[in-house]
């Protein structure tokens, strides 16, 4: 009787330890119908999750494409605006104001030419010319002269 | 291996969202620079004008110990005619 309890005992032991050692190992339990139908089921994940990137992507590109767009239509709204204005400005320049400005200049610098003293605040602002290189030197010494 | 319509949808929808995005972008960087080249052209007129400004001033300044330069005054409107001619013969007296 205590020898068949000691057979019943070991053949349970064997059997938990199969049991253990079919736990541990996945690959026991599935059939190749089974892995084919996890691998599927992986794939169709995967799929879902392309899918939804795509989505995210494509609605994160429109947005921006939508701002962009917006921006540039606004740029040129105020572009068309400034262009009008800007215009008007520069012909009005380029017809009167420019002309007259180099034609006063021109009539400064012919003065300069025979009046150095005028020649020095011509040059402060740019306006310099080859007569202008060498003044006749007019200026007194800086020093005053030694009292004896 | 197939590929879903709808993934390929999507992706015909992304190519021409980036294709629109660009451009835009090429589209606003040219009115962007039409812009700052007006502005440029614009700002250089004032500066010039600015400087002429100062410099009918200065001319004003010196008039005031010199008055051959009134010729060019008068001829540039900064200055009266009347008040050059009794400043002449002031200055001759």
């Amino acid at each position: 009787m205590g020898q068949s309890q000691g057979q019943i005992d070991r053949i349970f032991q064997q059997q938990s330890q199969f049991e253990i050692r079919f736990m541990d190992n996945p690959e026991l339990k599935t059939s190749p119908s089974g892995e084919i139908n996890q691998w599927q089921a992986q794939f169709e994940d995967l799929r879902h999750l392309v899918v939804s990137i795509l989505v995210l992507v494509v609605i994160m590109s429109g947005t921006f494409s939508v701002f962009l767009l917006r921006h540039w239509s606004q740029t040129r709204r105020d572009l068309a605006a400034y262009r009008t204005d800007a215009s008007v400005f520069v012909e009005a320049y380029n017809k009167q104001g420019g002309p007259q400005m180099d034609a006063f200049i021109e009539k400064l610098k012919d003065y300069g030419r025979t009046h150095p003293d005028f020649a020095q605040i011509l040059t402060r602002y740019g306006i310099t010319q080859a007569a202008l290189a060498s003044p006749p030197s007019t200026t007194k010494p800086s020093t005053p002269p030694s009292k004896k | 291996m197939k590929n879903s319509p709808l993934t390929a949808f999507l992706v015909a929808v992304l190519a021409v969202s980036a294709l629109l995005s660009l451009v835009f972008c090429a589209f606003y960087i040219s009115s962007t620079r039409e812009r700052r080249r007006w502005e440029g052209q614009v700002e250089a007129i004032k500066n010039r004008n600015k400087a002429v400004t100062r410099l009918a001033t200065e001319a004003l300044e010196y008039s005031k110990h010199d008055t051959n330069i009134d010729s060019i005054l008068v001829w540039a409107n900064l200055k009266a005619k009347s008040t050059v001619s009794s400043s002449n013969k002031a200055s001759s007296k």
